[in-house]
């Protein structure tokens, strides 16, 4: 029967046969034709059936029956062109242009379109039931005349299952045929327009549930049970859960379009329509703020809306094939999804599936987008340390770490590595910097890569070092974008996380709070040559921020060599004697840097405490008479206005020192100091280094009171203005015993006071200083009148009063060259490594070798090309 | 060094040999210094050394040794050195300044003080030292005694007898004299 | 002139009855009182100490000899126990006898 036979074959068998026959078949065919059109016009007319099934028996009987399937399905690919196809994609014909559906996006138009495509799909669907069941009487019809001839039971099911697979074929070959452009779109548009209502509807619900929970965001409160509520066949299904009713209209579209053979078009649509959502809800989620973990409730709400829709909509679709729908159960041709029969496996793994894809994703997305904003994260840091968390997450699970250490630098480059940033930012992000990453990057290895152009950078800044003893010391002054807390220095903090090492070291529990992270740093040890209490910490591979940053400038000897000049400038503008912060500090060096390194700074330190103890048992040979003279008390000026910083001028480093005539007063109670001094420690005695020091100043006028503290050189300018109101720049220089320039240069600081004006003399030619006696006579100081603090005013032109370290820089390349030519005097000549180890090994004291191999040959070469040595095959010796 | 000074011990008249007996009582103070304050001396000697520049004399720690140098003079003009370069080794003892440095030539110096290893007789090397002396006053005191030798008690005898007829000696100065070989 | 009562602070008249009332905070290095710099034992500087010594000052004083040569007491110590007779100044040869 069901052999495939050709058209050709059937008009051969029509040759064949009598006229009563032929007459026979014509009207039958005739009839079976008028017949199925009729039935398939018929909208929903089901009496012309039992004619129908007559028809077809006579042509069978003529073995005719392909002619009558054939036929058939045309007549119906033809209704259901008109029909269905036709129609239903009229319904979409005002949507053609996509972009306007964007535009419009108004909860309204939004309405209309999901309308639409229900409305659309509903009729079509009714068409093509209407068709099946057409088709369905054909199928009888063969059938019925199946079993009259040969009752073959199997017959019936290969036929029916036949013709219905050619009608599914056909219908979807012919929506696909007619297929217009923007339909995909206008799907991705309604499950994108669902899946927001049904977010924002289950948004409301799992807000209620963390409430109720306590913010309990355990995955497994969120997972769906098996057999849970979304169960749409559990007894939910028709209750009051407005989301179980969204996912039933949007499963009955899915089923609609699947009917239709979009099967792969809807899984496409809905999965980009997730995915949209889930981008959004992700950026939505982080935003800008870097201090809370969004992680956690990403997860959570993948778990809560996409998952939870997934899980509804495929064990309804699954659920659905029990259903004897006609529609349903039926493979699509397009379909790339194995069927999923009624099971418990294979919803849940199908959902599994997702819950891994949708998870990339979102880690993925969350990833790109902090790595984007690193710099702003690590500016924020630590505030920003959920963030990092978050990352450091993503990025185990992606393994994109390349991606930011490509971003970051980028970004650094063009951020901060620029000229208008401060050598104090740059230097604070370096910092900032290495923390963060080393959250997430605790071998370091890519911190590296990344700190490397920072470091680089910082190098070319003269003001680098400068800098990093700042930031490292000082827990005031440097810090200018004030994150850090006042009075914190940079080594106090990597002392305290030091010491929380190892306290943690003696908790067994593993601490999982930020101070984790920190508690990993700091465990730089000083050259093996230091004794330093060892640690246990130590063998472990660590991010060491004292290290990197030590590894900016090279060596820690010019660290500590700059520390000591700061130290010095600070130590010697101090009025009293208060250096507890200092002691604390170099306590820390000392940890850090070993003792013999800060022994100087040590010697200073104790220059303090002892001047502070010597000052005051001074002062307390006042009431004993003097055994030596009784000049001061012929003065009338005490000297308990004199105090004094005693040093040990060759553990400091080099002070400038500038000749000064103090005024006469001052000079006595100097002398008289001194020789109290030599009285008391003999056989020592006193250098005084009179333009070092502070003065703490009072100026009475008639009308007012100022105070400032000054250089001990501005005080001996304004003290000549006592017995002279007016002075020639000229006389002023002569009685203070500085050139006319340094002069001039210096009491621009009374002027901006507003306590000395200035005017050109036109008999000398000369400039005229002259006391302003009351402020009526200037504006400048008008008002505030009360007392005013002046910072100590000696740096104004940028000069400290200890000599700076590009100066000691020049005496030390003397002194190399000296030991190049005394080595190369005795040795003949000697390889450039074996120089610089020669130096290395020999030249330890005052200026301690350091320099380069490639530093130390291009002194060589500046050697050479003076003619003091020659090279020859790479053996430097002396030119005779 | 031991071996020579065994042979030339008998040819000191009156000095004290290079090697001195132990001294009759023990020296807690010398001998426990640590080497670390010989090290401090001797590195602020090279520094004073090297800053100095006195012409004619140079010295140079060993390459990893501190404890031994090697010394170059020139003689002085004037006198029948002129124009030759000598070097020396200097080795430093573990209680110096406390004891003086060994001292001798390394290369040849025929010279009535200097025997043919290169010992020297000269006083503030033996009995007259004195921890004020450093390196640098020590090569100009050898510096000058090639121009001033001690001809009364000579470890090189046929020199002392030569010295009074200095055309001669400066013949045998130049026809011995072998200059430093570089490196 | 005149003295501001209270407060130990000095008031230099001003020509029209102003004044300058001042707090001097002075720097002065410390230095021993010898004709030579460095100790002709150690080389150190007088005003450092000897090589056994961390401070300089009070810690490691210096030591006049009859002869007024100066060392660093820690230095002449040593120089002379390690002497097997008398010992003599290292500058000048004379015998040692420390400065009463």
């Amino acid at each position: 029967m069901g052999d495939a036979t050709t058209a050709v074959c059937n008009l051969g068998i029509l040759d064949a046969l009598g006229g009563d026959a032929v007459q026979e078949i014509l009207e039958s065919y005739a009839g079976f034709t008028s017949a199925t059109e009729s039935l398939l016009s018929g909208a929903g007319d089901l009496s012309v059936g039992s004619e129908l099934v007559s028809y077809v028996h006579r042509l069978c009987k003529h073995q005719l029956h392909s002619l009558v399937r054939d036929h058939f399905l045309s007549s119906l690919e033809e209704v259901f062109e008109r029909n269905g196809a036709a129609r239903f994609w009229q319904h979409f014909e005002s949507y053609r242009d996509v972009s306007l559906l964007e535009a419009n996006r108004s909860h309204i138009y939004e309405e209309e379109v999901q309308q639409v495509l229900c409305k659309a799909l509903e009729e079509i669907s009714l068409e093509k039931q209407y068709e099946e069941r057409c088709l369905f009487l054909l199928v009888d019809a063969l059938q019925t005349f199946e079993d009259q001839v040969l009752p073959r039971k199997c017959g019936f099911v290969t036929e029916k299952e036949l013709l219905l697979s050619k009608y599914q074929l056909m219908v979807s070959s012919v929506l696909m045929a007619t297929l217009p452009s923007h339909f995909p779109e206008i799907l991705r548009w309604y499950f994108k327009g669902r899946l927001e209502e049904l977010n924002t509807v289950m948004a409301g619900e799992s807000k209620d549930c963390y409430d109720k929970d306590d913010m309990d965001v355990d995955e497994k409160d969120k997972m769906p049970p098996k057999s849970g509520v979304m169960d749409i066949d559990g007894g939910h299904l028709h209750g009051e859960r407005s989301d179980s009713k969204l996912v039933k209209n949007i499963g009955k579209v899915v089923r609609d379009l699947r009917g239709l053979g979009f099967t792969s078009m809807a899984e496409d649509a809905y999965a980009s329509a997730i995915f949209l959502l889930l981008k959004a809800k992700v950026h939505d989620l982080a935003g800008d703020d870097f201090r809370t973990s969004v992680l956690e409730s990403i997860k959570g709400w993948i778990q809560a809306v996409p998952l939870q829709f997934l899980h509804a909509l495929l064990s309804y679709l699954g659920d659905s094939f029990n259903y004897d729908s006609p529609s349903s159960g039926l493979k699509s041709p397009l379909a790339s999804r194995p069927p999923s029969y009624p099971g418990i496996d294979a919803p849940s793994e199908a959902l599994v599936r997702w819950k891994l894809r949708l998870e990339y994703f979102a880690y993925e997305t969350l990833q790109d987008l902090r790595i984007a904003k690193l710099f702003e994260i690590i500016v924020d840091y630590p505030e920003s340390t959920p963030a990092i968390e978050d990352l450091k997450q993503c990025l185990e699970y992606t393994g994109q770490h390349s991606k930011l250490v490509e971003s970051f630098i980028s970004a650094l480059r063009y951020r901060l590595l620029t000229a208008g940033a401060s050598t104090n930012d740059i230097l604070h992000q370096y910092v900032s910097t290495i923390k963060a990453l080393r959250t997430i990057d605790t071998a370091g290895v890519f911190l590296e890569a990344v700190g490397e152009p920072i470091r680089e950078y910082l190098r070319g800044r003269k003001d680098t070092i400068k800098c990093i003893v700042t930031m490292l010391t000082d827990g005031t002054g440097g810090n200018s974008n004030g994150t850090g807390n006042a009075g914190d220095s940079l080594l106090e903090e990597l002392n305290r996380e030091e010491e929380n090492q190892e306290n943690s070291a003696l908790e067994d529990g593993f601490n999982t709070d930020d101070k984790q992270a920190w508690i990993t740093a700091a465990s730089w040890e000083p050259d093996p040559v230091e004794a330093d209490p060892l640690k246990g910490s130590r063998n472990h591979r660590k991010v060491d921020i004292l290290g990197m940053i030590v590894g900016i400038i090279g060596s820690k000897d010019q660290l500590v060599n700059e520390y000591r000049v700061m130290l010095a400038e600070k130590l010697l503008n101090k009025s009293d004697y208060d250096i507890e912060s200092e002691i604390r500090t170099l306590e820390l060096l000392k940890i850090h840097f070993g003792e013999s390194s800060m022994q100087k700074c040590e010697i200073m330190l104790n220059d303090l405490i002892d001047s502070k103890r010597t000052n005051s048992n001074i002062k307390a040979t006042i009431g004993q008479a003097s055994q030596t003279s009784t000049v001061s008390e012929d003065s009338g000026i005490s000297l308990d206005i004199l105090d004094a910083t005693i040093i040990s001028s060759n553990f400091w480093p080099p002070i400038q020192e500038e000749a000064l005539n103090l005024p006469g007063p001052v000079d006595q109670l100097l002398s008289d100091y001194s020789r109290r001094y030599t009285e008391i420690r003999t056989p020592r005695k006193l250098l005084w280094k009179k333009n070092l020091g502070t003065v703490k100043l009072e100026l009475q006028f008639e009308d007012r009171e100022v105070q400032f503290m000054v250089a001990p050189v501005h005080a001996a300018i304004i003290m000549q203005f006592q017995d002279q109101t007016s002075w020639t720049s000229k006389k002023l220089a002569a009685v203070i015993g500085l050139p006319v320039d340094v002069v001039n240069r210096k009491i621009n600081f009374w002027i901006s006071k507003g306590i000395i004006a200035e005017t050109m003399d036109p008999e000398s030619d000369d400039h005229m200083f002259t006391l302003v006696e009351n402020t009526s006579d200037v504006n400048k100081n008008s008002g505030d009148g009360g007392s005013c603090e002046e910072l100590l005013a000696g740096d104004e032109e940028g000069e400290g009063p200890v000599a700076s370290v590009e100066d000691q820089l020049r005496k030390e390349m003397t002194i190399y060259e000296k030991f190049i030519m005394g080595m190369l005097t005795n040795f003949g000549s000697m390889a450039l490594d074996r120089i610089h180890n020669t130096l290395k090994m020999f030249c330890v004291a005052d200026p301690t070798y350091d320099k380069s191999l490639q530093q130390l040959q291009s002194f060589l070469s500046g050697l050479v090309s003076e003619e003091k040595l020659e090279v020859r095959d790479g053996m430097y010796s002396l030119k005779k | 060094m031991a071996a020579v000074n065994g042979q030339t011990e008998d040819r000191y008249q009156g000095n004290t040999p290079a090697v001195a007996p132990s001294p009759k009582q023990p020296l807690p103070a010398a001998k426990s210094v640590d080497t670390q304050s010989v090290l401090k001396r001797l590195q602020s000697e090279l520094m004073a050394l090297m800053m100095s520049g006195d012409p004619g004399i140079s010295a140079f720690p060993e390459e990893d040794n501190i404890f031994c140098w090697k010394g170059t003079i020139t003689g002085s003009k004037d006198t029948v050195f002129e124009g030759t370069e000598y070097k020396l080794s200097l080795a430093f003892p573990n209680d110096y300044p406390f004891k003086p440095p060994k001292v001798k030539f390394e290369t040849a110096c025929f010279h009535p003080n200097v025997d043919v290893y290169g010992n020297i007789c000269l006083d503030i090397l033996q009995d007259k030292w004195s921890s004020a002396y450093d390196v640098r006053t020590i090569l100009l005191s050898i510096q000058s005694l090639l121009g001033e030798p001690n001809t009364s008690s000579p470890l090189n005898p046929q020199a002392a007898q030569l010295w009074s007829n200095q055309e001669e000696y400066r013949k045998m100065v130049e026809k011995l004299y072998k200059p430093p070989s570089a490196a | 002139m005149w003295l501001l009562s209270g407060d130990a602070v000095v008031c230099l008249e001003l020509a029209c009855e102003d004044c300058i009332s001042f707090l001097w905070h002075a720097v002065a290095s410390w230095t021993w009182d010898a004709q030579d710099e460095t100790c002709g034992i150690c080389r150190m500087a007088f005003d450092g100490c000897c090589p056994d010594c961390k401070l300089p000052g009070d810690d490691c004083p210096l030591i006049w000899g009859s002869c007024n040569h100066a060392f660093h007491l820690h230095c002449i110590l040593k120089w002379v126990n390690s002497q097997t007779s008398q010992a003599h100044c290292p500058m000048c040869r004379r015998e040692w006898q420390f400065k009463e």
